[in-house]
């Protein structure tokens, strides 16, 4: 969890932000399996309960070695 | 596509992949950043539930003359002085032991830019059942494909 100036990237009327930055570090959410199937609703699950704990202007997704597309799959 | 069977496969390349959820902050000075932040925080520990167990906490409470305004640095005339908080707690820390360790028994403003979640404990289905699975417990680290017979040096999820 992060907080810091608002950068120009956001169109948030704030002067700050909070950020909380959540990392899968494992291929185990993507994988096209069953068990990825169950793996990948119980982080879903996760982040839409962070997104309703919160007040959540926007939900950026940045992502080097899934498709941007698998993480905006999951949530 | 690593093979996560029987362990979870982790990445041993620094990729830059996650979700960000960004929150307004209307707070002006480091007293109502602190209470903010830390109440964000105890927030955060309530979405867990039995998904992830936090193991290991780390951040940095910097210290400034009471009534300090926002924006602050560390390059600052004003600041004072830094505290390095390190929780660790195999079984799990506690919203009430995160919040205890924010406090700090002098009168300046206190500054928490960061706290880091670095190491946490994540409930995965595996094969055989549903198990808690950290860099220390049924987890390979990969590189290209390949277990690299490191020990992780992260979790599953951070």
């Amino acid at each position: 969890m992060l907080h810091g100036p608002k950068t120009a990237q956001f169109d948030i009327d704030a002067e700050y932000v909070t950020t909380i930055v959540v990392s899968p570090l494992s291929d185990i959410w993507f994988e096209d399996t069953e068990i990825g199937l169950v793996n990948r609703r119980s982080l879903a699950s996760f982040l839409e309960r962070i997104e309703d704990a919160f007040s959540v202007a926007t939900i950026e997704r940045t992502s080097e070695w899934v498709p941007v597309e698998d993480l905006e799959a999951i949530y | 596509m690593n093979e996560n069977s029987g362990h979870v496969a982790v990445h041993a390349d620094q990729d830059v992949t996650f979700w960000e959820f960004v929150l307004p902050s209307n707070v002006t000075s480091c007293e109502e950043q602190v209470e903010e932040m830390v109440g964000r925080c105890e927030t955060l520990f309530e979405t867990f539930e039995d998904f992830v167990v936090p193991t290991e906490i780390n951040y940095h409470v910097h210290l400034f003359p009471s009534g300090q305004q926002l924006p602050v640095a560390m390059s600052d005339d004003e600041h004072v002085n830094t505290i390095g908080r390190e929780l660790r707690n195999a079984s799990g820390i506690t919203a009430i032991d995160f919040r205890e360790s924010a406090r700090v028994e002098v009168s300046e403003s206190r500054w928490i830019p960061r706290i880091g979640f670095d190491g946490t404990e994540v409930a995965v289905q595996l094969s055989d059942s549903t198990v808690a699975v950290s860099r220390r417990n049924r987890t390979v680290e990969y590189r290209s494909g390949e277990p690299t017979g490191n020990e992780p040096t992260r979790d599953p999820w951070s």
